[in-house]
């Protein structure tokens, strides 16, 4: 039963609810194939926490291994696109929110943290502009034809417009980064090529993180630090991509605190 | 009401096609024919096995290493005790969450026709660590190190995995180290801080141990996760 299950393409698994979400949002290694798996001849952990192995970066416009059918091809751009059109919305969601955090009155309590809440808010934007770009570099990669900017509508809940403080923006963002996240990782099933799966697994990272960071901050699960500032908010999170994607360095170019070697 | 016809102008981004969206989503189930797509790369259980044998390795030196890490804090006492207290909580939360992310690589593996990894139980510590004073913060620098690289490792494995249901799990698990990272670092570079709340309610540190419901039974998942849905319910104007 499993077996069947796995034989089927990953297009059939990804069901409309997946992209459904996608576009509502925010409104290795290369480990060498071995003939006998019983055997546990698995690289192991390297002691700064990532696995011995040799990986290869992702160019989104690279040849892949095994051509592409055009079934194949067509499945990917359209998963591509609603993803895309997730990014845009959440671009257009934080553009908006931000000079509604600024002009929050002073009564609102997250008030005195309104500039820093900005400044993270634009950096979690500036990524979610860097997800985009490698989305649309694989769409044409692929020959197909990314959705643009324009095309995309965002229409903030109402519970959010009836009461529009820094506490609901910021729910309404942690909320949106928590669909983000779930949506790329359903693509990450449902994509037909490893390349694209990678990809979406390097951006759902970086949407988890976006997650953990408001969530933090909204519930208040932890207080701004010493060093935080509006500058330092480029920090949350370091990288627009777990691993390196194109041009993009991921968290493998982060200096380790403690190096292996 | 006027305030709110303002908002709504300032947040509402022009153009098109949220129908597009839903269409796109029709469209792609009309797309999910049986044609006989080849893919990358050809799907193959048993081969997915040695990839996932390796995370299963890396969860049990992050086992490991929280187990000793917690050590190390218990005998910080140059730290305040109350800051030891509140990083032992997320250790051990996120310790936890590790766990369940090894049964859940282990039940695949074997789910596949494989053998799961043992765990010998050794934290794979770098040299340059031991060569360190042992502080709660080095701890957590350690711990923040071990997370970035499942992060990225967890993702690099999609470039060779075959299957759906490996590809799944994967990304369910890679998500979650990817928030257990980015906690650790920020606090390690004193970007946040820990408070009373982090202390009371560590398991809401990184609240779910899977992205997907994927993980054995009884294991939070960001997907569905009714409780996460009240927190972030939207606070409403007093009357």
């Amino acid at each position: 039963m499993k077996e069947l299950e796995e034989k089927k393409p990953r297009r059939e698994l990804l069901g409309a609810g997946t992209l459904a979400i996608a576009g509502a949002l925010f409104a290795g290694f290369a480990a060498a194939c071995s003939d006998d798996d019983d055997k546990d001849d698995s690289p192991g952990p390297t002691p700064d926490g990532g696995v011995d192995a040799t990986v290869r970066p992702l160019d989104a416009s690279a040849d892949t291994a095994v051509p592409l059918d055009a079934a194949v091809v067509d499945a990917d751009v359209r998963v591509l696109n609603a993803l895309l059109s997730a990014e845009y919305n959440a671009i257009a969601a934080y553009t908006a929110g931000g000079p509604l955090v600024q002009s929050a009155p002073d009564t609102d309590p997250l008030k005195p943290l309104s500039a820093t809440i900005v400044a993270i808010a634009t950096n979690i934007a500036t990524q979610h502009g860097l997800h985009a770009a490698a989305l649309v570099d694989a769409i044409n990669a692929l020959g197909g034809t990314p959705i643009t900017k324009e095309s995309v509508l965002f229409t903030p809940p109402a519970g959010l417009i009836a009461n529009p403080t820094i506490t609901n923006i910021l729910k309404f963002a942690t909320g949106a980064e928590r669909a983000a996240a779930v949506a790329y990782n359903k693509a990450v099933e449902g994509l037909e090529a490893a390349k694209h799966r990678y990809l979406a697994s390097a951006i759902e990272g970086d949407e988890s993180q976006h997650f953990i960071i408001l969530a933090a901050l909204v519930l208040g699960l932890a207080s701004p630090g010493e060093k935080l500032t509006v500058t330092t908010a480029t920090q949350l999170p370091p990288k627009a991509f777990v691993r390196s994607v194109g041009s993009q360095g991921g968290l493998e170019t982060l200096t380790s605190y403690f190096p292996s070697a | 009401m006027e305030s709110n016809e303002l908002t709504r102008r300032q947040l509402l981004v022009r153009s098109a096609v949220t129908a597009t969206t839903l269409s796109l989503s029709m469209s792609m189930l009309a797309a999910a024919r049986t044609a006989k797509a080849e893919v990358n790369p050809p799907r193959d259980a048993t081969a997915d096995n040695t990839a996932l044998n390796a995370l299963l390795k890396a969860e049990y030196d992050a086992i490991a290493t929280y187990t000793a890490g917690a050590g190390i804090i218990a005998a910080d006492t140059a730290t305040d005790a109350g800051l030891r207290d509140t990083v032992t909580k997320v250790a051990v939360h996120f310790q936890d969450q590790h766990k369940q992310h090894a049964a859940a690589l282990k039940a695949l593996i074997e789910a596949n026709g494989g053998t799961a990894a043992t765990d010998d139980g050794k934290a794979s510590i770098p040299a340059s660590f031991s060569a360190a004073p042992q502080t709660t913060t080095s701890v957590i620098q350690l711990a923040a190190d071990k997370e970035r690289g499942a992060a990225f490792t967890y993702a690099s494995v999609l470039q060779t995995i075959s299957t759906a249901a490996a590809a799944k799990l994967i990304a369910s698990i890679g998500g979650v180290e990817s928030q257990h990272f980015v906690v650790l670092y920020l606090l390690a570079e004193g970007l946040i801080a820990g408070n009373p709340k982090t202390n009371s309610m560590a398991a809401l540190v990184v609240p779910a141990a899977f992205i997907l419901d994927v993980g054995p039974a009884g294991s939070v998942n960001l997907d569905n996760f009714p409780a996460l849905d009240q927190l972030l319910a939207y606070d409403v104007k007093p009357a």
